[in-house]
């Protein structure tokens, strides 16, 4: 196939790319270039372009590289500061923090038509594109607009249009990045081939938009605008056609994408499908519903009653603590207090998976006794709250365009001190996630809620922030000082007590590996959260969807709309199909015409 | 009885063919209707006529489908079925129809939307961006009666 491939002198090629600026072209013949060029590339005079007479002015703004706007209109009332001011707002638009909607008005000699609009928020773009005089939210992406076909009678030298459809787009056609350029070449030869077929004089128009930015990696942005004019009926036509450079290489790179791999790259368009909503009025009818708030920290702190205390131990604290508890003069103070189990008095030790927010180190005080020589900071709150967040939607997004970002992906979060849980696909899909935890510092026991908040890609632009998830954990490794334990070997202690255990401590932990306190008193599960994962993450599995080749040019794109056939384009296919029998159709001929219709048929 | 030949490029469901005008008769005759919707025309000899593979007869206001031709008698009979789709697609494009497919639009989300999927899966993890827990901020903890 010829790609219109230009060699230079020393043999390297390249293809065209799209010309940076606005064509003004006047009645007269003349042509002026003008208008914004920050790009790399170059702007470049057209080709094939002569004698462009008898013609509405004919514009066309085509921006590279990181601002993708493209605009295509047949009017005389645009001027470069409008275009101007219009790229500047969707700068505004593309980078801007606030919902914003900007109309692009084009003018001519019939009056004036809304074109395009943008609507942008602070997190993800849609694009709204005004299709005849109905106006359909796009996915963001590359659409090409097809413009309708404008009739001209030919007078004197003059060409007056016939109808004001030229400024209305009939059609947007979603254009995955990799298969622009392909797509161009393809859409030029359709119309060239078109009008010399049709013998109709007009001005065939298509352009290009984009309502994402797209990165440098992105390898070929850019636009083209086809405007034919025929202008007499001996078929000597003009042609205005920006040109498309790519590098040779680039090219050959496209060229090698096969069908199939390009079509798996879905970027599949969305409508509401027109429908009535059966006997309801749909979503219009939902209540607005309420932000849920999140679950936070309970306001009363047990441990300001000052009940019990919990200090945060170094090791060597710890071995003090040891060293002191069992001083003749603390035991004896605590068996009076506790006389069947002193050790009561001591609550739990511990290894938390956190640190908790503490005073200065004091001395350790149980059961109203210091303990001499031993230290540790006392916490000042019952409880420890963290959040992790994710904004899922931020690093993903559309995967496949269709339903199979829905029904192929299946979602599995890491919880820590819970393990992996497996969530609902619409209740992530378009949402940034966040994990709170609100863990007791007495018990270790804690709660674990996903509070999910809606991004502005979500469908439902009316869903709240929620918690949609919570669990219940404990995330402490125990060290075996439950009273159990402690009752036989502090009644061990007291039978002995003369100072054969002063400084022995250490029988504790003996003791933890004799008798596996943890498995009988249930510990282990706690014991087996701490060992666990710390650090939140999200799994995500996606189908390997597949396209088969011209999979929507036979089977076409799923629909559902009440519609008339000439809004339709391509392969169609009908359901119930009912045509009325008139004029000079015969019933046989009705019938079949349904039949055809049912089976799908090209528009 | 007039009628025009073309070459068809198109696909028989193809509504608006792309036909290209081969030649105008005005000296055809109906032979005779082989059923509601086919006919065979006679018309003079001419080897060009080996190309064309549709008709139209503007007295009946309709397009044909070319699907035999036998010589006879320095004659070409021409047997031609109805394109129903070409011959009203005025009436069709106006009408207004439930679509359940079409090319280029559509509600990708449909449920009943078909894609085939193969048994491989993309897989992806994606951290949380906070690290609370990390095991540099463990601690011991002790708990007694105060």
């Amino acid at each position: 196939m010829n790609y219109n491939r230009i060699y230079n002198s020393d043999s390297s090629a390249y293809i065209d790319i799209p010309i940076l600026g606005t064509y003004n072209n006047s009645y007269d013949g003349t042509r002026t270039l003008s208008g914004r060029v920050d790009s790399p590339y170059q702007i470049d005079d057209v080709t094939n372009f002569n004698n462009w007479t008898g013609t509405p002015s004919e514009y066309v703004v085509t921006t590279l590289g990181n601002r993708v706007s493209v605009l295509t209109g047949v009017d005389n009332a645009i001027t470069n500061e409008s275009l101007n001011n219009f790229f500047k707002k969707t700068d505004i638009d593309f980078y801007g923090s606030q919902t914003k909607t900007y109309t692009m008005l084009l003018k001519d000699n019939n009056g004036t038509y809304p074109y395009l609009k943008y609507e942008s928020s602070d997190y993800r773009k849609s694009l709204k594109i005004v299709l005849g005089e109905t106006v359909q939210s796009k996915e963001p992406g590359i659409y090409l607009l097809y413009r309708g076909l404008t009739n001209y009678t030919y007078n004197n030298g003059y060409s007056y249009k016939q109808e004001n459809a030229c400024n209305i787009i009939n059609l947007a056609i979603p254009v995955p990045i990799n298969k622009l350029a392909k797509m161009l070449y393809d859409m030029e030869s359709y119309y060239e081939y078109n009008i010399v077929n049709n013998e109709n004089q007009g001005v065939f128009s298509t352009s290009l938009c984009a309502s994402r930015l797209l990165n440098p990696n992105d390898a070929v942005i850019g636009g083209l605008t086809i405007a034919k004019y025929l202008g007499s009926s001996s078929q000597t036509h003009l042609t205005s056609t920006n040109r498309i450079f790519i590098d040779d290489k680039v090219w050959q790179d496209i060229d090698k994408i096969e069908e199939k791999e390009i079509e798996k790259n879905d970027d599949g368009t969305y409508n509401d499908g027109d429908g009535e909503g059966g006997k309801g009025e749909g979503p219009s009818t939902l209540p607005d519903g309420d932000t849920i708030d999140k679950i936070t920290i309970p306001t009363l702190s047990p441990i300001s009653l000052g009940i019990y205390n919990i200090y945060k131990m170094t090791v060597a604290q710890f071995r003090d603590f040891k060293s002191n508890l069992w001083n003749n003069t603390v035991m004896d103070y605590l068996t009076k207090i506790w006389q069947s189990n002193p050790m009561d008095s001591i609550l739990s030790v511990a290894l938390a998976p956190f640190t908790p927010t503490t005073s200065a180190d004091t001395n350790i005080y149980i059961g109203g006794q210091t303990i001499p020589n031993a230290t540790g900071a006392p916490l000042v709150e019952s409880y420890v709250y963290h959040v992790f967040n994710l904004n899922y939607d931020d690093k993903i997004g559309t995967v496949w365009g269709n339903k199979y970002d829905y029904d192929g992906v299946s979602y599995t979060l890491f919880v820590p001190f819970v393990g992996f849980q497996k969530l609902t696909v619409n209740d992530i899909y378009h949402k940034s996630l966040e994990l709170n935890y609100i863990i007791e510092t007495l018990t270790g026991n804690g709660i674990c809620y996903l509070y999910t908040k809606p991004q502005e890609s979500n469908f439902d632009t009316k869903e709240k922030n929620r918690p949609t998830y919570s669990w219940s954990f404990n995330c402490y490794s125990k060290i075996p000082l439950s009273g159990r334990n402690m009752d036989s070997f502090v009644t061990g202690i007291i039978s002995g007590v003369g100072g054969a255990l002063s400084g022995n401590l250490g029988g504790i932990t003996t003791l933890a590996t004799a008798r596996p306190t943890i498995q009988r008193s249930g510990e282990l599960k706690a014991n087996t959260a701490y060992m666990g994962g710390r650090r939140p993450f999200l799994i995500i599995e996606y189908s390997n969807l597949f396209i088969k080749k011209g999979q929507y040019s036979k089977e076409g794109r799923p629909s559902w709309r009440y519609t008339k056939l000439s809004n339709c384009n391509g392969f169609t296919k009908c359901k119930d199909a009912q045509i009325e029998c008139e004029n000079y159709m015969s019933q046989d001929e009705a019938n079949e015409i349904n039949n055809l219709l049912n089976e799908g048929v090209i528009i | 009885m007039n009628i025009n030949l073309y070459v068809n490029n198109s696909q028989n469901n193809v509504v608006n063919k792309d036909i290209s005008l081969v030649q105008s008769l005005t000296d055809s005759h109906l032979l005779k209707n082989v059923s509601n919707n086919t006919l065979e025309i006679v018309v003079s000899y001419n080897e060009n006529y080996n190309k064309v593979n549709y008709l139209y007869i503007p007295h009946f206001k309709r397009y044909y489908y070319i699907t035999d031709i036998t010589y006879s008698q320095q004659k070409l009979i021409i047997t031609a079925k109805c394109d129903v789709l070409m011959s009203f697609k005025s009436q069709i494009l106006q009408s207004e129809q439930i679509v359940i497919a079409q090319e280029n639009t559509g509600d990708m989300y449909l449920e009943d939307a078909t894609w085939s999927e193969d048994s491989r899966q993309y897989v992806r993890n994606l951290y949380f961006d906070e690290d609370h827990f990390n095991h540099s901020q463990d601690c011991y903890l002790l708990a007694v009666m105060s």
